[in-house]
């Protein structure tokens, strides 16, 4: 009875109560803070950048994260949005860079011959229609319509203005509603 | 044949953007239970979600695992926090002290070349034949004359250090002049200044400056001579130690004698006559003058009065 009162009373470890750890050096918050988000991380990354560079990215992310915990917005109530953003930084860093070159060139000789519709399921087919999308297209539809995220926060995870959310939204809907019309 | 729809379709598109709201968003949820184009757009739009969402690609579970490993070995290892890094802060700040003595060095190195640069602003030509040499140093570029004739022009900016005349018997310094300066038999023989002024030093006795126009003449009994000036006397700007900035050591010669006894008796008048013109201050400052130019003067202690 004790215990379940004291259960009940005990605040929740928020997200900022975890960085706040993190700042001062605690490794087991960070294992909180991975678990709680980097599986949806891992998802998001997987599909906008290349599949063998979405690992290092989440890890750099989360190891990114022990720097800048510290300057982090505890009026946030989740720090997910804050850490979508910390990928998409890192994710266009290592565009820039040249080794995505090497990873391209590598992946290129490894990669299995586009799937034919009919012989693939309804889930690479809609993989397919998304990796059509221009990466800023496929980016925001997947915060938005995947993850969650308002336009607003899609914006500030992107560094965009909110009006050019709304516009690269609206065309990656019309791009994927000619796949889904084809589609019966 | 373009398609017809309903002309509140977009208020869809706005509703999952977040758009609208309020009084907007009750309008076109009661519209959406009459419109049959607008609830078709809306399933539409949540059949792609569905799918997006239910495409994603699957989580191993075991690479979760892997990676959350590989990461917190990582951060306990590698340290990434910046605060935990104090040699990468040393080595800002070597770097920072290590630019700001290479910019002082920089400084400090290039200070001395370009005000004292001989092409720059000091020509020296010998008339006939001379013995002389220049070089330059961090104090300001210097010819040395041991026989012979220079004409010296010298343009600087005051700034510049100055040009140094090293003669047998002394030193002349310009003050932004063109002058001629000739030494024979190891002593100063004559100089003439043409612009500007230079101020003599010799060895053994008080600087001399002598001004724009004037000429100085070696006696041949190696006394001090006295600057003579082509302009009458009345026309020649006054000087302050200058004309003769008098001798601190005695005359050797009745010549020398009866100048030196001439200066002070002018400078002996003239704190007089400011005196009587009621000139207080400036009498003051004549009478220190006076002292300063002549220390054993005969009317030394009538002048201490008034200079006090």
């Amino acid at each position: 009875m004790t215990l379940e009162v004291l259960q009940l009373r005990a605040p929740p470890v928020t997200d900022a109560l975890l960085l706040g750890r993190i700042a001062e050096g605690g490794l087991g918050a960070l294992g909180e803070l991975y678990d709680r988000h980097a599986p949806a991380l891992l998802t998001f990354v997987r599909r906008t950048a290349s599949r063998p560079d979405a690992e290092d990215i989440v890890q750099a992310t989360f190891l990114r994260v022990i720097s800048l915990a510290a300057g982090y917005d505890t009026s946030c109530s989740s720090a997910k949005p804050w850490l979508f953003g910390i990928a998409v930084r890192i994710t266009r860093e290592r565009r820039r860079a040249v080794s995505r070159l090497v990873s391209f060139l590598a992946e290129l000789g490894s990669r299995p011959p586009p799937p034919s519709r009919q012989a693939e399921g309804a889930r690479v087919d809609v993989e397919n229609a998304l990796a059509r999308l221009s990466e800023a297209k496929r980016s925001v539809f997947l915060l938005a319509e995947v993850e969650g995220f308002s336009c607003q926060e899609v914006a500030s995870i992107l560094g965009v203005p909110v009006g050019t959310v709304w516009t690269r939204l609206h065309h990656a809907r019309i791009e994927l509603r000619r796949h889904f019309e084809e589609t019966p | 044949m373009k398609e017809q729809g309903c002309a509140r379709r977009w208020e869809v598109e706005a509703v999952r953007d977040g758009r609208l709201d309020g009084a907007a968003l009750t309008h076109h949820e009661r519209h959406l239970q009459s419109c049959a184009d607008c609830s078709r757009e809306r399933r539409m739009f949540e059949k792609m979600q569905r799918a997006a969402v239910d495409s994603a690609p699957k989580q191993n579970e075991l690479a979760l695992r892997r990676l959350r490993q590989s990461l917190l070995e990582q951060a306990h290892s590698g340290d990434p926090t910046p605060r935990r890094r104090p040699w990468a802060r040393v080595l800002a700040i070597a770097a920072t002290m290590l630019l700001v003595f290479g910019v002082v060095w920089r400084v400090a190195e290039r200070r001395p070349d370009p005000p004292t640069s001989p092409a720059a602003s000091v020509q020296v030509a010998a008339v006939g034949a001379a013995d002389w040499s220049q070089f330059s140093t961090s104090r300001g570029h210097r010819v040395v004359l041991r026989s012979g004739t220079l004409d010296v022009a010298v343009t600087r900016r005051p700034v510049d250090a100055g040009l140094v005349v090293q003669l047998p018997d002394g030193e002349l310094e310009d003050i932004g002049t063109v002058f001629r300066v000739s030494v024979r038999d190891g002593r100063t023989e004559a100089i003439d200044v043409r612009e500007g002024a230079v101020s003599f030093r010799r060895h053994r006795g008080a600087a001399i400056q002598i001004g724009a126009g004037e000429r100085w003449r070696a006696e041949p009994s190696r006394a001090q001579p006295a600057p003579t000036s082509d302009l009458p006397a009345a026309m020649s700007p006054p000087r302050k130690p200058s004309a003769v900035a008098a001798s601190a050591k005695p005359p050797n010669t009745a010549s020398d004698d009866a100048a030196a006894g001439r200066e002070e008796d002018e400078a002996y008048l003239r704190v007089l006559a400011l005196v009587r013109e009621g000139r207080a201050a400036e009498a003051r400052l004549a009478a220190r003058d006076y002292l300063k130019r002549f220390p054993s003067g005969f009317r030394r202690s009538e002048v201490e009065r008034i200079a006090r």
